[in-house]
């Protein structure tokens, strides 16, 4: 009964998927391809030198991508998923962060903080003098690798960490009672139970530093290029089409290819912990055990915030420079008249049509995540879930315009809302199916047996237990739309401007300044957004806890 | 059942939006790209459609690339009346598909005549730039004289550019080089120039925001940025230079599309936009120069790059050629 419900309910989200990504993708992908000149672009691209040249590069640099953010964000992951402390709550917020940065300010923000002139050399030579030894490896694979790890390991320490949080404590117990020791109980336990959760943080770390365009780039001084770059320029500058959607379709199969292994891998997952669980959270340790956990705290302050606290500090710099006197005059400039002519709108209909348009992208998404990942039930559904993951490695330019051809009576705002809702629903579907892996059916089914109708089931209870999960499918979503540049300028067609095209706007025309101001504006508001979404998830828990105990 | 109908709900909205949209006042529609001024949108917006009772649509698109695309994709129906912000260099690929109807209008014999690139006018030019490398005064003693003094080892990581692959300043420093040392020279040039390139950036926004962000002194931007920096952050520390008192104009273009729906209106935008009271607005939204002559230009402006010389190359031979410039330039950078 519950899963015929569940089955009905995920009509719409397939509905959505079919009708708004894969008839798109097929008509653009699919025509270029059935043309015998796409068939001979296709070919001719895949025996050509440049192919091979393309795809050793990004296999090589996303999986070092993807293995530093998972080295990095194993510790943070442990801290926050074993202890409870103060500022949890604003750190996994903080952690969503990068995400809402469009692509330009990010790089920015590392130029800003590791680049020749950044906070860490000018700390440096103040420490040491003018012979201070100087860190000048962001030009390089160096630097393409560490902004990827800056994106990406935040996701990572939230995914493990909410994998962690659900960790049954009881089955640590056991193990050290049956004389495992901390190793071999983790190696034995922790780990085979965390690893859905960290196999999903790496394929997103992997598959997104695929896709990098912008810091590939600028990196890379031209000197790497990923298929993402190839798109783009033979779309833009060649005009070629059919080529620009061979390499799409090549893109698309090996992001296909990836999660299919991924979940061919899961196959025979293990889960983390019952719905009955006795939650892992202690208190942080005192004394000295506490030093190895502050000092990695510490170096990932420095690591993560550099860029950001670079950003916030330039904002409140005449010109943004780092020379430049203090001032509060970017941010008033803002709300000046001229702000309008530089960003295309004022500034108060930007700031709340983009806070509109991000929380309703991010309720969108995690409903249709839910549905489609409490349909999928608990078997292991390899296909299934590479279909519903696979936008996340199509290319969104691709997309777009396979959206334009074939929609582009709708008005430009249900565009941009669509083409949003596509690139989060991928992450808010791994997280929520993981998640819901990780609880087992057996309380739904306790539940159902003891006469709760399947609603109410899912409302009292299910919902409830996910509430970690929902919230952070509903952040990251949320962060997608607030830090997307390509579909708004690209869908948007200048009727819709949201901050993330504002900032880019004024640099376009010399504003550099107000960009950042305004780009701290964005980060602070997203913080806001998410700690409130947060809070309202936390408030839901003390309810149910409450009835638990009535 | 009923999750079916909210999802139909939009798509029946929006299309009874686009019916009511047609039985109203005649709407012209322009396209141009995201960098076209907000000012001069509102002109033609507000004062251009005032006069003549009709309104305007105004669809921008990110980059000339995308906005070509869609001309493109358009080209049985087309949607736009008239675009605004192709470049110069686009001609002939925008008369290879036939997308624009020629138009001759009485204002262009006000304009410069070394910019009306186009005999057939089927494009027209409405403002240019030079692009010219731009440096810090405060962080570089000694700057470059010529092409040639970029090379030096003293300059070492201190430059960046934008790649001619994906940007049009960085498009006109290729012709440049081009232009200076031939088809045969112009890669040795890069190829000395490399060691000195911190990095290529993709677009001009990366690159000016690196400059401004203190990271390098030396930039490939436009002989007007000093404007911007006079205007609006009172200081005249930035600086255009113009090597080998030389330099490539960068024309931007407008045209009407063929099979327009609206050519007569659209000839009056033409017009309009080529009449002094819209081209002394240009200087001070685009940091371009207005193609009028004797349009008065703004007091900053004296900060802003003189240029004796002008490069150039043939818009024909540019278009034969631009791939595999291109092609060769991208595989010395990854030598």
């Amino acid at each position: 009964m519950n899963r015929e419900r569940a089955e009905k309910a995920q009509v719409p989200a397939w509905a959505f998927l079919l009708l708004l990504f894969y008839l798109p993708l097929a008509v653009v992908i699919g025509r270029a391809l059935l043309a015998p000149a796409g068939r001979t672009a296709l070919l001719s691209f895949l025996g050509s030198a440049q192919f091979r040249r393309v795809l050793g590069f990004t296999l090589w640099q996303s999986l070092l991508s993807a293995a530093g953010s998972l080295i990095v964000s194993l510790p943070g992951a442990y801290i926050l998923g074993r202890y409870e402390f103060r500022g949890k709550r604003i750190m996994r917020s903080l952690l969503v962060l990068p995400f809402v940065l469009p692509g330009i300010v990010a790089v920015l923000a590392m130029v800003a903080a590791y680049g020749r002139n950044g906070l860490l050399n000018q700390a440096l030579r103040r420490l040491f003098g003018p012979a201070a030894p100087q860190y000048t490896g962001l030009y390089g694979l160096g630097g393409i690798v560490l902004t990827h790890v800056f994106f990406n390991f935040a996701l990572g320490i939230r995914l493990i960490g909410e994998a962690w949080e659900r960790l049954d404590r009881r089955l640590l117990e056991a193990a050290s009672s049956l004389g495992a020791g901390p190793f071999a109980a983790w190696r034995t336990v922790v780990l085979p139970l965390l690893r859905p959760a960290m196999a999903a943080s790496f394929v997103l770390a992997f598959i997104y530093s695929s896709l990098s365009f912008t810091a590939v780039l600028v990196f890379g001084g031209w000197r790497f290029q990923t298929f993402e770059v190839l798109i783009y320029t033979r779309l833009h500058q060649d005009l070629d089409f059919t080529g620009a959607y061979a390499v799409a379709a090549v893109q698309l199969a090996l992001a296909g290819m990836l999660l299919a292994l991924n979940a061919w891998t899961a196959r025979r997952r293990r889960r983390v912990g019952a719905a009955f669980a006795l939650p892992a959270a202690e208190p942080l340790p005192r004394g000295w055990s506490r030093l190895p956990m502050s000092l990695y705290g510490l170096a990932l302050l420095f690591f993560y915030l550099g860029p950001l606290a670079a950003l916030l500090l330039r904002a409140w710099r005449e010109r943004g420079a780092p020379d430049g006197a203090l001032t509060g005059a970017n941010f008033s400039a803002l709300l000046a008249p001229g702000f309008r002519a530089g960003a295309g709108l004022e500034f108060w209909p930007i700031l709340l049509g983009s806070l509109g348009l991000a929380a309703a992208v991010g309720c969108a998404v995690t409903v249709l995540a839910y549905f489609l990942a409490s349909a999928r039930g608990e078997a292991p559904h390899g296909l299934l879930d590479t279909a519903v993951e696979l936008p996340l490695g199509a290319s969104v330019v691709t997309v777009c315009f396979g959206l334009l051809i074939l929609y582009g009576f709708l008005p430009s705002l249900a565009l941009v809302f669509v083409a949003q809702v596509l690139m989060g629903l991928p992450i808010g579907y791994m997280i929520l199916r993981t998640a819901r892996a990780d609880q087992g059916p057996e309380i739904m089914q306790a539940a159902r047996s003891l006469g709760a109708s399947p609603w109410r089931a899912r409302l009292d209870v299910e919902l409830p237990l996910l509430r970690r999960a929902l919230l952070t499918a509903f952040a990251y979503a949320a962060a997608f739309s607030l830090g997307d540049i390509t579909a708004v300028l690209t869908l948007g067609q200048g009727r819709v401007i949201t901050l993330a095209v504002a900032v880019y706007r004024l640099m376009g025309h010399y504003r550099f300044a107000q960009a950042l101001a305004l780009g701290c504006i964005l980060l602070l508001l997203s913080l806001g957004l998410f700690l409130a979404a947060d809070r309202l998830g936390e408030q839901n828990r003390k309810g149910i806890d409450r009835r638990h105990v009535a | 059942m009923k999750k079916r109908r909210v999802f139909l709900l939009p798509i029946i909205l929006s299309i009874l939006a686009a019916l009511a949209g047609c039985g109203g006042a005649k709407q012209l529609v322009v396209y141009t790209y995201s960098s076209f001024g907000q000012e001069l949108i509102d002109l033609i917006q507000n004062d251009f459609a005032g006069r003549h009772g009709l309104s305007v649509e105004v669809r921008t698109f990110s980059d000339a690339g995308p906005l070509f695309n869609q001309l493109l994709h358009e080209r049985k129906a087309p949607q736009a009346d008239v675009v605004i912000g192709l470049d110069s260099i686009d001609l002939p690929r925008a008369l290879e598909h036939d997308l624009f109807a020629p138009y001759k209008p009485k204002a262009l014999a006000g304009v410069d005549q070394r910019f009306i690139f186009d005999r057939t006018h089927h494009l027209l030019p409405y403002d240019y730039g030079y692009v010219l490398f731009n440096y810090d005064s405060e962080r570089l003693a000694d700057p470059p004289q010529s092409h040639l003094d970029l090379l030096l080892p003293k300059y070492r990581g201190l430059i960046v550019v934008e790649s001619p692959k994906t940007s049009s300043p960085g498009r006109i420093f290729l012709l440049t080089t081009i232009a200076l040392y031939g088809e045969d020279g112009y890669l040795d040039y890069w190829r000395k120039l490399k060691p000195n390139l911190l990095t290529v950036t993709p677009g001009w926004d990366e690159a000016y925001g690196m400059y401004t962000n203190g990271e390098i002194p030396l930039v490939l931007s436009y002989g007007t940025s000093p404007v911007y920096h006079l205007l609006y952050d009172q200081t005249e520390r930035y600086q255009a230079l113009v090597l080998d008192n030389a330099a490539y104009a960068q024309i931007e273009a407008m045209g009407i599309t063929k099979g327009a729906r609206h050519r007569r209106a659209a000839q009056d935008l033409i017009e309009y936009i080529l009449s002094v009271e819209f081209q002394e607005k240009i200087p001070t939204s685009q940091f371009m120069y207005p193609v009028v002559t004797g349009t008065p230009l703004p007091e900053a402006f004296r900060v802003a790059a003189k240029v004796d010389r002008l490069l150039h190359l043939d818009e024909a031979e540019v278009a034969a050629k631009l791939d595999g410039w291109l092609a060769a330039w991208e595989r010395v950078m990854q030598e």
